[in-house]
């Protein structure tokens, strides 16, 4: 049974693996940039979301704004199977993620604020007991909430920089199944025979691992923003690498076979031996299915952004970002078990690099209402041979529409809708035999929001 | 103009890439002729296994009927592949160069426990469809703790599955059922005695096991099964009428040989009497007590061997006429079960006589002393080209011809197109 706690480690793999890709990334920490595509580094909107967009906006920022919102993602996919075509669909609840923030002016040129956004906050759901990929995972869940204090100045007339370190805590998620005839055989044929050697069926569930872990790190976030001109605006952003170190544990639920022995079966045991009271011990005190405590440390990359922004007529702006995240960077992790029969694991994701471009406009349609809409395509981070059912992520196209109203001289709301169409991606249930079938997914996305200026 | 064309074309080559999707990769034309044979499910004993000439390996398997009618259904179809040699290995000759009946397997050196295990493909199969155990009786289709004939293949086909279990995992939405051959067989190859009748399953209790495996097929929701039926298993070459013997013994009659004088017997193979037709038309030689004795005797013509037809190692005529008396209230009870439950019910023996005219040699294929002069059907078909090298079961011929049988009675039973197999 050592082999299964290998087998989990394949998933826990999978996990950290999946972890930073741009799947489980959120992006919509605001529902008035949302609305424009998410582009925001030249010219971010004037709610403090700054904070997360470019520190620098925040510079010049007048009075104090208090701000929150939600972004409602509804997401929807599947994985078709190459043999039989049979198609699993996700089962992924509408997620809600929020966001906050806070700044004053300290002066005519200094505002500081604070922030509260989830960068990473979703998860995917698979039926536990059909799903082909269950066994890599069929529940995975991921939530960093970054808690960011920072500081904007206004240099000079021209030029705008900011600062903003960020206080993370986040906590992992996952279950999944193992399968009986992956593990190997202890006795009576050759070392290195599985169960599926001896016929017992490819899924056969016996045990349901339950992996969770918190960990906390900093991040810091610095920026800066050039006016070229009256109409033109030129700014970037760089969020730093930060280090995750996650405590947690793993814990094992027996998941009955039902099955039995037959007479003259090769580990010589009676014949209606229940192959559950085999498996047992395996999850006693000792056992390598007995759980305990697990870590591991999670190097993330950096990302930036570098835009530009253009007033094309008092009304009307356009706005282009490019986003560049580094997923390259993410190289070795060691998962270390506390349980001596679980032996530790050394990683090696080979994530990509990914690429953003995001385009959006935003037009002054009256003295209350602004309308706002964008487009944006961004590539994967996983490599072909590693979409799983943790992150069937692939490359998207996203469109967008949003407007704010400015309900009051101090309130300001927003409405923001974006739609998310990932391209169709080959992809993997079970890590051995390569990519066997299609994901496909896409999502709506519904951002409110309001800001109280005072 | 021009420029505006060229942005143009760029601009569309970005959002066709932007757009760029990957497809499902089907490995075969895997839509059913009919939505019937979405889940095809094979259940059987040795012969729906693909068990030949002793054994059972990947290739063996592969000239089941059951995949080559699956194959016809276009339905998704697997099955449980042994590793080469086999499990155990094949016979690939049932006599040695100097023509001694020594039969040897494709590899015999296997590791324990004498069998090559199961493949395991890095894409396993996502169910089993031909869940046939060689050597299962009925009962054994729905319980495999009582006493399963052949406890070692069970598990290595089925895990710790009954072939009804794994038919339900499966999702089957048509079978195929050809068991009950074994509730008869294990009589004849008995090798203490023959014909056993303690070898052949009780009639009431095959009706009562039969029975509980068609209640189980309905629970499952199977709706339209095709029923084969028990066959003859006396029609099968591994057993020789011992009037065969008496008449060749005393010149009436040949055998198959290289030239005259191996068409006889050699003068030390002795024939009693007692063999002599009409009785001896109802006592059956199996082959190790009959064909293989004639080769050995050629080999060592100080040895004095024969055949007694009241040897209790053969068939009597007694043993004989209780084993067809079980097959027919067998098949009656199978057909008319067929009939209420809108299954189709196929008489195996049916099969038999499709058999082109001489297809199940009357007496085996046996070399000639040290090969000389060369006999080689002794050694490619020694039962002849529709029966494996143990006698007992289907060549690859012979399951392609049941499969070419069977798609037309299924055609006009379901009202299906299954294309012929050619």
């Amino acid at each position: 049974m050592r082999r299964f706690a290998l087998l989990l480690l394949a998933g826990a793999s999978s996990l950290v693996a999946a972890l930073p890709a741009q799947g489980f990334g959120v992006y919509e920490h605001d529902t008035c940039t949302m609305g424009r595509a998410g582009v925001s580094a030249a010219n971010p909107c004037p709610n403090g979301s700054a904070i997360f967009f470019n520190p620098a906006g925040l510079g010049g920022l007048q009075q104090t704004h208090i701000s929150a919102g939600v972004t409602a993602i509804a997401a929807q996919g599947g994985f078709t199977d190459d043999f039989l075509q049979h198609r699993s669909d996700l089962d992924n609840p509408v997620i809600p993620v929020p966001n906050a923030y806070v700044t004053t002016a300290v002066s005519p040129k200094v505002t500081a604020g604070i922030g509260l956004y989830i960068p990473y906050g979703l998860e995917t759901n698979w039926d536990s007991t059909s799903f082909e990929g269950r066994f890599l995972g069929y529940h995975t869940y991921v939530r960093s909430i970054y808690i960011q204090p920072s500081l904007g100045i206004q240099v000079s007339p021209s030029l705008k920089l900011g600062f903003g370190v960020a206080y993370i805590t986040s906590s992992l998620n996952l279950r999944q199944r193992s399968d009986f005839s992956q593990q190997l055989v202890p006795v009576g044929v050759p070392p290195g025979t599985t169960f599926a050697a001896l016929g017992f069926q490819t899924g056969t569930d016996f045990a349901d691992a339950n992996l969770h872990a918190t960990g906390t790190g900093l991040a810091f976030n610095f920026g800066g923003i050039v006016k070229v001109s009256d109409r033109v605006s030129i700014g970037g952003h760089w969020l730093t690498r930060k280090r995750i170190d996650y405590d947690g544990t793993a814990e094992f639920r027996q998941v009955p076979t039902n099955l039995t022995l037959p007479a003259n079966n090769p580990l010589g045991l009676p014949a209606g031996t229940p192959v559950d009271a085999v498996v047992a011990p395996s999850f006693g005190a000792g056992g390598p299915l007995s759980g305990g405590k697990a870590k591991t440390s999670i190097e993330m990359p950096p990302q930036g952004t570098l835009g530009v922004s253009w007033k094309a007529s008092p009304d009307w702006t356009l706005m282009a970002d490019y986003q560049y995240v580094v997923w390259g960077w993410f190289s070795d992790i060691t998962i270390d078990f506390e349980n001596p029969a679980t032996p530790d694991l050394v990683l090696h994701p080979s994530n990509k690099d990914t690429h953003g471009f995001r385009f959006g406009t935003e037009y002054q349609y009256n003295a209350k209402v602004k309308l706002r809409g964008g487009y944006l395509y961004h590539t994967g981070a996983s490599p072909d041979e590693f979409v799983t059912p943790l992150l069937p992520e692939g490359p998207r196209n996203e469109f967008t529409i949003g407007t704010g109203i400015e309900l009051s001289p101090k309130f300001h709301a927003d409405l923001a809708y974006q739609y998310i169409k990932q391209n169709d991606r080959r992809g993997t249930v079970n890590l051995s035999a390569g990519n066997t079938g299609l994901y496909q997914f896409s999502a709506h996305l519904f951002g409110i929001g309001a800001a109280y200026t005072f | 103009m021009i420029r505006s064309l060229r942005y143009s074309a760029v601009l569309g080559l970005l959002l066709a890439a932007a757009c760029q999707n990957d497809e499902l990769i089907t490995p075969y034309a895997n839509q059913p002729v009919d939505p019937l044979f979405d889940r095809y499910v094979a259940l059987g004993n040795s012969i729906t296994a693909g068990f030949q000439s002793a054994g059972i390996n990947d290739s063996t398997q592969n000239q089941s009927y059951a995949v080559l009618l699956a194959h016809a259904m276009r339905s998704p179809f697997w099955s449980p592949l042994f590793t080469k040699p086999g499990c155990p290995a094949p016979y690939d000759s049932l006599f040695a160069k100097t023509g001694a009946p020594v039969p040897h397997r494709l590899n015999p050196q296997l590791p324990a426990p004498g069998c090559a295990l199961r493949t395991t493909p890095p894409s396993p199969p996502p169910f089993i469809s031909n869940v046939a155990v060689p050597g299962a009786r009925v009962i054994d289709t729905y319980d495999n703790t009582t006493n399963p004939t052949s406890p070692q293949l069970n598990t290595f086909i089925l895990g710790g599955m009954t072939q009804v279990q794994a038919m339900r995992r499966a999702g089957a939405t048509f079978v195929t059922v050809w068991i009950g051959n074994n509730d008869v067989l294990g009589a004849v190859l008995d090798t203490a005695n023959s014909g056993n009748p303690a070898e052949v399953t009780d009639t009431t209790l095959f009706k009562t096991q039969y029975g509980n495996l068609l209640d189980s097929l309905q629970a499952a929701g199977i709706t339209k099964a095709v029923l084969i039926g028990v066959a003859n298993v006396t029609l099968i070459p591994y057993l020789v009428r011992g009037s065969k013997f008496f008449n060749v013994a005393y010149g009436t009659d040949s055998i198959p040989g290289p030239n005259a004088a191996n068409k006889k017997f050699p003068p030390n193979f002795l024939v009693n009497p007692n063999c002599a037709p009409p009785a001896g038309d109802s006592v059956f030689v199996p082959y190790p007590r009959g064909a293989a004795l004639v080769a050995l005797a050629r080999v060592q013509p100080a040895l004095t061997l024969g055949v007694d037809c009241s040897d209790v190692h053969h068939i009597s005529r007694a043993e004989f006429l209780n084993m067809v008396a079980a097959v027919t209230s067998y098949n009656t009870y199978i057909a008319a079960q067929a009939t209420t439950r809108g299954y189709v019910f196929i008489d195996p023996n049916q099969l038999f006589a499709a058999l082109p005219a001489g297809a199940i040699p009357a007496f085996p294929n046996v070399p000639a002393a040290g090969n000389t002069p060369a006999f080689p059907a002794a050694y490619s078909a020694p039962f002849g080209a529709f029966f494996s090298f143990d006698g007992v079961h289907p060549s690859a011929a012979a399951h392609k011809l049941i499969a070419q049988t069977l798609v037309p009675i299924i055609n006009t039973a379901y009202g299906t197109a299954i294309p012929p197999i050619p």
